[in-house]
């Protein structure tokens, strides 16, 4: 185990202006946002030098916006970062390449919500039945 | 050239007793891919809590699975304790921690007995589900129920444990500890134990590592992952325990994983009757504030993570589950490629899939194109 402050004194280190609001926001949670654009490149980071673990992906429809949010353990302590997508044209980068586990996350929020992960390999129906009508998405709100 | 041929596993197969469905590609008899397929068990829990008060998304945050039941209810429970500045009371926080390892015990023996049931072994499978019936005995001893023990609440729990009960309860532990030590012989040495699960469905650490996954899955490719040690919860830092981390990978280390898993909660429990601190069981309050969190246990089988967001109303906005299940499914790739078709039931019944808890997300009714969403 690591404490908050010295995790997040390496993070803000390592990721820079990569990340925006770091702050630790509960005992073992740091919360940070990032830009879409970002995210490849903070996920390689993040697994090179962290060895973080990816425990979740979370979408939430924020209104005009969905924001994702996805979080990392690393040595104990949860890291979420929230990048936030447009309703109109919900897209974000795919870390399938770097984090393979990321598979299942991201089929299951392109069902639930239709957004799209770039560079996703096969970007296949995962949860919803095959027969599911074309752009209804249950999570989104109305 | 030889063609691949795809044989469907499940979604109903004898060797899983939820639906899923692994696409099999053989080249004769060995496998060269996997291709796994969700959503035959949807039930649209995520959409229903959004629609639930805080009180009632406990109780069917239970209802997720009915194996680790007290995980989700847990998880949730101390999720939303995080975001309104809750704080059990110790004497609440050591119950919980029993239960939720007697959940552990029962879940373990559960799939030990389904993993020497899938080897052709029926009659260690029927001793084990006997003693796992006397667990189930004692959780409904203390908590009056047998599988949604329902004794979680917010700001501590429903029912007291009293002087008598833990007397009985370190009793009929203690023979059960008896009864499961010789099982440990059996799982370690017996001939067609090894023979159906030793180097049959490796995961190397490199690969563990890679692919995330959780629980005993990992503890046994030797990734010493354990959210009990990792980010204490409850009374786990107070109570001296193991992880039990091994290093063969195979199907036979993540089945000896759990065995030695239930000593160490046998050992937690013992310890937290016998240091049951004195007190209220439960702390009032008043109103769940806005706020979001994630909140995280270790359930029988690995990580599982709740996130919640509350705007201040009676119901939170959005709950996202994350049970150990989805990461460890992804390992049935690298564990099944390279075996046989007749290995395929154990190396999957040793990942403990629980299907239910994978598939919670949502359940539609669709009629020509139209939706409908269900409300109850």
């Amino acid at each position: 185990m690591e404490s908050e402050e010295s995790l997040l004194n390496k993070i803000s280190k390592e990721l820079k202006d990569l990340v925006q609001n770091l702050r630790i926001i509960d005992k073992r949670r740091i919360q940070a946002d990032v830009n879409k654009r970002d995210l490849k490149e903070i996920a390689k980071i993040l697994k090179e030098k962290f060895g973080a673990h990816l425990s979740m992906i979370t979408c939430r429809d924020a209104g005009k916006e969905f924001e994702v949010i996805y979080h990392f353990d690393i040595n104990g302590n949860l890291l979420n970062l929230k990048a936030l997508t447009s309703k109109a044209i919900p897209k974000v980068p795919s870390i399938i390449i770097i984090f393979p586990v990321a598979d299942f996350y991201e089929r299951e929020i392109m069902d639930l919500f239709g957004v799209k992960f770039e560079g996703h390999p096969k970007p296949r129906r995962f949860i919803l039945p095959d027969n599911w009508p074309k752009n209804v998405y249950p999570l989104r709100k109305r | 050239m030889p063609r691949e041929t795809i044989i469907p596993f499940g979604p109903y197969h004898y060797a899983l007793e939820e639906p899923v469905m692994f696409k099999l590609s053989v080249l004769g008899e060995k496998i060269v891919d996997v291709d796994v397929r969700l959503g035959h068990a949807h039930r649209g829990i995520e959409y229903l809590m959004e629609k639930k008060r805080f009180e009632d998304c406990i109780r069917l945050a239970e209802r997720v699975c009915a194996i680790c039941t007290q995980a989700h209810s847990e998880c949730f429970v101390m999720g939303i304790e995080r975001i309104a500045g809750i704080e059990p009371p110790k004497r609440a926080k050591y119950i919980r921690t029993i239960i939720f390892e007697l959940n552990r015990i029962e879940s373990h023996l559960l799939i030990l007995g389904l993993t020497a049931h899938l080897m052709g072994f029926d009659t260690v499978f029927m001793h084990l589900w006997a003693f796992r019936e006397e667990v189930m005995q004692i959780l409904e001893e203390l908590t009056g129920n047998r599988v949604q023990y329902a004794i979680t609440a917010i700001g501590g729990v429903r029912r007291d444990i009293s002087e008598k009960q833990v007397s009985r309860v370190l009793k009929s532990l203690e023979k059960l500890e008896k009864s499961i030590s010789r099982f440990r012989e059996i799982f370690e040495r017996d001939k067609t134990i090894r023979m159906r699960a030793k180097e049959v469905g490796y995961l190397s650490k490199q690969d563990a590592l890679k692919l995330n996954v959780v629980g005993p899955v990992a503890r046994a490719s030797s990734v010493d992952f354990d959210i009990r040690k990792r980010d204490p919860y409850l009374a786990y830092d107070e109570i001296d325990f193991d992880v039990i981390v091994l290093d063969e990978g195979d199907s036979w280390a993540r089945t000896l994983v759990r065995l030695l898993e239930v000593f160490e909660s046998l050992k937690i429990i013992k310890a937290a009757l016998e240091n049951l601190p004195k007190g209220d069981i439960k702390t009032e309050y008043e109103k769940i504030p806005a706020g979001e969190v994630t909140s995280r246990v270790e359930a029988p089988r690995g990580e599982l993570l709740y996130y919640i967001k509350t705007t201040g109303s009676i119901t939170p906005e959005r709950v996202k589950i994350r049970t150990p299940t989805i990461p460890n499914l992804i390992a049935a790739k690298p564990i099944l490629v390279g075996g046989t078709i007749a290995d395929a039931p154990v190396s999957i019944g040793s990942l403990d899939p629980c299907i239910a808890c994978a598939n919670r997300v949502l359940i539609l009714d669709l009629k020509s194109g139209k939706y409908r969403l269900m409300r109850w």
